[in-house]
């Protein structure tokens, strides 16, 4: 049974080479981490879909300087990071467009109840998430979602494992109070309904 | 100033907090992965093992281009005539060979003033190369000071 660092190793050795299937096993595999990381951040599933090519396509130019002594996960979470931080700095700057608008309305749809109360409970995490500095949404992102230690989420963001606690500290405090403002906010609504 | 905040907490406390906000999260049935669209991967392949487009049309190089047309359009104006490039484009009173004209027309003041300056550059630039080489000379031929 082969080792799962010399098997990420074995992967990269190939797509460097050019091997078109190791290219595909790798976003195959870590599509769906990427994906969430770039959803949390960004808040938005089309952004998140963007941010997936665009780190994919920045990750396999820059493929053989990954360093073999990391985990690929690890090194991709960082591009991932880096990708996200720069667009939430460019949001600021964006001019509001129609089509903006268009996808903020809501769906003529109905959707089932069950997937529509899931939706709205993910959607209050999600706005309390937003409401984060971007500094402290990344570390919450990587330590809740993604289940890394502090001393991989301080690799990640180039940081102390001493800051990261910081930052993590501070976050927890401002998602729990956002999350029970939220939470009041739900039984009202769901009192009147 | 982070840094003594964050290790405020001992070890007990934070795997604490740690819980709670973990007990907090699993109350709106999070952190939960989020599926990505199926074709997501398949998406990205694609992108990749497209080749990359050598050159695309940046509107930096209008920068570049719009000088470079006019400089050119000029000289052709000054050397030939001014109503020839903009034959090329149709009758010049009249549809793109009159903007061809506008724009020859505007290229040859341009011109008429860096050639008017060139001979002040040219002089400017004939007396610093002098005033640099008789500098060169005095240095290299004065005598080495004795140290110590």
């Amino acid at each position: 049974m082969s080792d799962p660092q010399s098997d990420e190793i074995e992967l990269v050795a190939r797509a460097c080479a050019g091997d078109q299937s190791a290219c595909a096993t790798i976003v195959q595999r870590y599509t769906g981490v990427l994906y969430n990381q770039a959803y949390r951040m960004l808040g938005d599933s089309f952004e998140a879909e963007d941010a997936v090519q665009e780190v994919f396509l920045r990750a396999f130019r820059k493929l053989s300087s990954y360093d073999p002594s990391r985990r690929l996960v690890t090194w991709l979470l960082t591009i991932g990071s880096n990708y996200c931080i720069d667009r939430l700095r460019r949001r600021r700057f964006n001019w509001l467009t129609l089509e903006d608008v268009a996808f903020w309305l809501p769906s003529t749809q109905p959707g089932p109840e069950r997937s529509a109360i899931q939706r709205a409970s993910r959607e209050v995490v999600q706005r309390a998430l937003q409401r984060l500095p971007e500094s402290y949404r990344s570390v919450t992102v990587l330590r809740y979602w993604h289940d890394l230690s502090y001393d991989e989420i301080g690799t990640i963001l180039g940081l102390t494992e001493a800051t990261v606690k910081t930052r993590l500290h501070r976050a927890r405090k401002m998602l729990q109070e956002a999350l029970t403002a939220e939470e009041a906010l739900w039984s009202i609504e769901e009192a009147a309904s | 100033m982070e840094h003594r905040r964050g290790s405020e907490l001992t070890d007990e406390e934070l795997a604490m907090a740690e819980a709670e906000t973990r007990a907090l999260l699993a109350r709106w049935g999070e952190p939960s992965l989020v599926p990505p669209p199926a074709d997501l991967s398949a998406r990205v392949v694609r992108q990749l093992s497209s080749p990359p487009a050598r050159w695309h049309w940046s509107w930096h190089l209008t920068w570049w281009l719009v000088p470079l047309v006019l400089l050119a359009f000029g000289v052709w104006g000054l050397g030939f005539d001014s109503s020839g490039p903009a034959a090329l484009f149709g009758d010049p009173a009249t549809g793109l060979g009159r903007y061809v004209l506008m724009l020859i027309l505007m290229a040859k003041p341009l011109w008429h003033l860096w050639l008017a300056g060139v001979w002040w550059w040219g002089v400017d630039l004939a007396v610093l190369i002098i005033i640099g080489w008789i500098w060169w000379r005095c240095i290299n031929d004065a005598p080495l000071a004795k140290v110590g």
